[in-house]
């Protein structure tokens, strides 16, 4: 391949600023005549607000004892496979590790030169050095928070009268701050407020006013069981009688969902309407009488109100409309506590260390986001003969989390340090009815969310840095108390309607092609069905743990012709301005590999990419990297 | 038996070769095609002989009401009971049955609707529930169940060469164990079609083609690598599909923007309307299962204010539906579903909801050689337990099947050997052929 021919090719492609021209507009073509009028281009966000988002790092002191820990884990999966008459797989290439590591722990790859630096590193101890140093950055938090929001449902609101957006940012600050889960899930059970004062109660307010199935949630959530049958009648498949899921839900009890009537009780529709100078259809009325429902939604205990047995109670156990008395599941003990104390006992029972289950549950959990699969299966219904597939391991995992007080980082770490998750995937499938023993993690496809977020590290520069505009603002518009008159409510509405205007012309300013270009973890919760990250199979928060990996039809067509399949050709994109530094056609293939595959290109394919690009002119860039994206290797985490 | 096969493949093409492994590792066929219609004919001589013909529906439209719909308010209401509550009641063309007042389309057509009001179920989770609902089996952890249109396209095939066997409009069951071949193809908003399928302009078919090339040049290491995750190669299935359909001339079945403003009008314009529009035009084209999901029925709160305006709409697009397949005489061919994963318990919550019941609920067929006018089976005066002629989600299932002509014991065999039926185990309900 000759320099002097591909130096022009280049050079148009640096002039035109696509690399996804015509195939017949390029290098050979280019005296041919520019139109002379173009609509004007539309523009990459380049300049898009950057904000440093701070991330709790790892404590150094603790390296030590994570890789005793890893050992450990190692130890008892080798012990395992052994037991099976099985091997482990080969330990993972750098460049297989180097991308998973990035996709696991920070929800993307990487760019060309965070893999390049890795994998030209002489350090004997650069994995671990990696593993540390991404923990500690602003993709762990958005990686945590779309895996955590696919089990919580988070959403921006439930309905109308729900706003729920600053839960979403609690559990999202939560895990930048890594603050230990069972404070997290605590606060969740506990908190009392609107959801702008004390976000965890978001956690309650997501089924407004379903109290027992919000208890059936947490506690499959948090503790990895379902007693929702028991709502009805006694657990056809499980112990539970619908007598315990009563007596369980008692704690909850006193639950409201709504302040008190008379706390606002002046703010009726009426009054709101007679206020609006325009009258009950003018937006203002609309908007008024809407902020006061939104400050009707809040969680507070009424230690006064108890659960009664339901009307239709079928069992000789109790009586209907009889009192329920708080008592836990497994431990009969009768812990002594005050109506108005049950709430708080309840938070923390499910949260203490001697629930084997709140500390199983949440170890499977991250045990199972590391290797594709739990040690438990399914992760959310256990039973008292449910048994790991390595019972050790699993034991081990869970006094793991506990001394570590429920750090989720710190356990993720050892995990991460493990021989075992450094191992090659399995790629063949899952044996039917068999547990699998964990010779390596297994083959995944990547999530909706990593798809969008390594499409986005190939055009944007620290796409983790653009973050979606906080609501502080619409918050303090909407914040009224009792005290607050009809006409200081139609106020709010007009500061409220201009909000909403502004908020709106800001947000289409930042669109590109119609797609707002942050991180899956920084848009609306959730995305509306027709977009990208919905297609590649974001739930739509309805049901736990409802998203998916697998491939469609559409899925593939927004791969052909998709926008945002296509942003990372634009002139000023990571990628174009990676490529067009470098002179050397070699030198550029690497970069384009590395960028989308995190290895360098063997000889056979940069053979073909040097065929197509002689043939196509810098189009052939275009057509190379298009040809890349379009690979399963690209789609698939090894 | 795999043998068998073996002496076939120096005349296959590599492409064949390869969709043939995956057809084998996904269990899709244990048997050469000759094998598979004798054991087809000895299935058939099981079926039972009493069982009236069914067969005379091709295509499915099926109206998934996500969330679990009210029977009380909407096919099996109770006006002379305490649990009524604000629901009124109107007549239907069938001699003493009743309707909700919300469904006033439906009860003039009620002469060409079965309803059931006996069904019943086995779990109250949403999640489980509509798992079972729409597969007839629990969910597992090692395995996935296909649904009722993979199990069309598997059995029954394509009507046309292009277009997919089965779409879904707001999501649905995978092709579980059948594998991505026999994968239904998700849309989102359905006034806006099939997306991304105008490429760019510079982009013809031959440099896409070179483009695709290109691809299976960098991937080929990868491949080979992952040749035995039926995940990967599922893939391979899935681009033939994409890429016929990009293709296709008939593409325009997924654009709305064709249908007249009086059809999109009489549809109501709604996405719910917009989806049974859409599902129309698709059957009309020879897809042979639409599935659209209109939620949510979850009423646990203030159910008198929330479901009137659900209920309403889904008689107005489920009325103009059944006129316009009648009108273009697809209504004999086409099967039209009401489907939910549940009921919802008589007696209002203290927040003017109706808490989740599995113990009965009602669900409705029409079209497709189903008799009409007809009310099959009865709950007890509150509408809570079923009282005579009980429908498993399992005989409904298999009811559908048998509206379809796939016999309710056809056995599929998945990879790991384990024989399947479309109802599990279910029976078809005679009397509603």
């Amino acid at each position: 391949m000759s320099r002097t021919l591909l130096m022009p090719a280049l050079a148009v492609g640096l002039l035109s600023g696509l690399f996804s021209i015509s195939d017949t507009d390029s290098a050979f073509a280019q005296k041919k005549k520019v139109p002379a009028k173009k609509a004007p281009p539309i523009r990459l966000p380049t300049q898009a607000e950057k904000t440093e988002v701070e991330v709790a790092p790892v404590a150094p002191q603790l390296e030590a004892s994570a890789i005793r820990s890893a050992n450990r884990i190692d130890i008892l999966v080798e012990a395992d496979l052994r037991k099976h008459n099985l091997k482990p797989n080969e330990p993972s290439t750098d460049e297989q590790f180097v991308r998973r590591i990035y996709l696991d722990t920070n929800g993307t790859i990487p760019t060309a030169t965070q893999a390049k630096l890795f994998l030209r590193s002489r350090s004997a101890s650069k994995r671990t050095a990696l593993i540390d140093r991404l923990l500690g950055q602003a993709g762990y938090g958005s990686q945590m928070y779309n895996w955590l929001a696919d089990i919580l449902r988070l959403v921006d609101r439930v309905d109308n009268n729900t706003y729920l957006r600053p839960y979403s940012d609690w559990v999202k600050q939560s895990l930048r701050d890594n603050k230990p889960w069972d404070k997290m899930v605590n606060e969740m059970l506990s908190s009392e407020g609107k959801v702008w004062e004390k976000p965890a109660v978001g956690f309650v307010l997501r089924d407004p006013a379903m109290p027992l199935d919000n208890l059936n949630n947490a506690i499959r959530m948090f503790m990895g069981t379902r007693i929702g049958c028991a709502q009805c009648h006694d657990h056809p498949f499980d112990r539970w009688t619908q007598k315990e899921f009563y007596q369980l839900a008692a704690f909850t009890g006193g639950t409201e969902y709504r302040l008190a009537r008379n706390d606002m009780s002046k703010l009726s529709n009426a009054v709101i309407d007679k206020a609006a100078p325009g009258g009950d259809r003018s937006p203002e009325a609309r908007l008024g009488r809407s902020i006061v429902r939104l400050n009707r939604a809040a969680i507070w205990h009424n230690d006064t109100k108890q659960l009664k047995f339901p009307d239709d109670y079928q069992y000789s156990d109790a009586k209907p409309g009889q009192l329920t008395t708080p008592t836990f599941l497994f431990d009969s003990k009768k812990a002594a506590f005050t109506l108005p104390q049950r709430r708080q006992i309840f938070a923390d029972w499910v949260t203490s260390e001697t629930n084997d289950r709140f500390a199983t549950t949440i170890a499977n959990r991250l045990w199972k986001k590391a290797m594709g699969i739990g040690l438990i299966e399914p992760e959310d219904d256990m039973m008292d003969e449910t048994e790991a597939s390595n019972p050790e391991l699993m034991e081990f995992l869970a006094s793991e989390i506990k001394r570590l007080d429920f750090d989720l980082k710190e356990f993720q770490r050892i995990i991460y340090y493990s021989k075992t998750y450094q191992r090659q995937v399995t790629y063949t499938d899952l044996a039917p009815d068999e547990h699998y023993r964990f010779p390596g993690p297994i083959l995944r496809r990547m999530t909706a969310e990593q798809v969008w977020d390594s499409l986005l590290t190939l055009t944007l520069e620290n796409p983790s840095e653009i973050l979606r505009p906080d609501d502080s603002e619409y918050t303090s518009i909407i914040d009224i108390d009792a005290k607050t008159t009809a006409q200081q409510v139609i106020q709010k509405a007009k500061q409220l309607d201009a909000y909403n205007k502004a908020d709106r012309a800001a947000r289409n300013n930042r669109l590109y092609k119609g797609q707002e270009l942050v991180r899956a973890a920084e848009l609306p919760q959730p995305l509306p069905e027709g977009h990208f990250i919905r297609q590649f199979g974001q739930s739509d928060r309805d049901i736990i743990s409802d998203s998916h990996t697998e491939g469609t039809v559409p899925q593939l067509l927004t791969m052909f012709n998709g926008p945002v399949t296509h942003m990372m050709l634009e002139r000023g994109s990571v990628i174009y301005n990676e490529v067009t530094d470098l002179k050397v056609i070699d030198d550029q293939l690497d970069v384009i590999f590395l960028s989308l595959l995190s290895r360098v290109p063997t000889d056979r394919e940069v053979a073909a990419a040097k065929r197509e690009i002689r043939a196509a002119g810098p189009a052939g860039y275009g057509n190379v990297i298009w040809a890349l994206l379009n690979t399963r290797e690209f789609l698939f985490v090894q | 038996m795999f043998s068998l096969n073996t002496s076939k493949l120096d005349s296959l093409s590599r492409r064949q070769l390869m969709s043939d492994v995956a057809r084998y590792a996904l269990g899709v066929s244990l048997l050469p095609a000759g094998m598979e219609s004798v054991l087809n004919a000895a299935e058939k001589s099981k079926t039972s002989s009493t069982l009236r013909p069914g067969g005379k529906a091709k295509k499915v439209i099926y109206l998934y009401m996500s969330g679990a719909m009210s029977q009380l308010d909407t096919f099996d209401p109770k006006p002379k009971s305490d649990v009524q509550g604000a629901t009124g009641v109107i007549k239907t063309k069938i001699p003493g049955v009743q309707l909700s007042e919300h469904m006033t389309q439906l009860a003039q057509l009620s002469d060409k609707l079965a309803i059931i009001r006996s069904m019943t179920t086995s779990t109250g989770a949403h999640g489980p529930a509509r798992y079972l609902l729409k597969t007839s089996y629990r969910p597992i952890a090692t395995t996935k169940h296909p649904g009722i249109g993979s199990w069309m396209h598997k059995v029954l095939g394509r009507i046309h060469k292009e277009l997919p066997a089965s779409v879904q409009i707001g999501g649905g069951p995978g092709p579980g164990y059948l594998g991505a071949e026999f994968a239904p193809v998700p849309l989102g908003d359905p006034a806006q079609g099939l997306q991304n399928t105008a490429s760019p302009s510079y982009l013809t078919n031959e440099s896409f083609d070179k483009r695709m090339k290109l691809s299976n040049v960098f991937d080929a290491d990868f491949r080979k690598k992952a040749n035995a995750s039926s995940q990967v190669t599922g893939y391979d299935d899935l681009y033939s599909e994409a890429i016929g359909l990009l293709r296709s001339s008939d593409l325009k079945a997924f654009d709305l923007n064709q249908e007249p403003k009086a059809a999109k009008d009489a549809y109501g314009g709604t996405r719910f309307g917009n989806a049974a529009l859409l599902a129309r035009r698709l059957v009309e084209s020879g897809v042979r299962f639409v599935e659209i999901s209109f939620g949510s029925w979850d009423h646990h709160y203030q159910l008198f204010d929330n479901l009137p305006p659900k209920a309403q709409e889904l008689d107005k697009v489920v009325g103009t539906l059944l006129k316009d397949l009648e009108g273009r005489g697809l209504l004999d061919e086409t099967l039209v579903v009401i489907g939910t994963e549940f009921g919802r318990k008589p007696q209002p919550n203290q927040n003017s909801g109706r808490d989740h019941h599995p113990a009965a609920f009602s669900t409705m067929l029409a079209g497709g050689g189903v008799k009409g006018g007809l009310v099959y089976g009865a709950t007890d005066d509150k509408a809570f337990h079923v009282e005579n002629d009980a429908v498993s989600v399992e005989d409904f299932n298999a009811t559908i099947a048998h509206a379809v002509g796939i016999a309710h014991n056809k056995e599929i065999v998945s990879p790991d050997g384990r024989p399947f039926t479309m109802g599990n185990g279910g029976n078809p309900v005679e009397k509603l052929f």
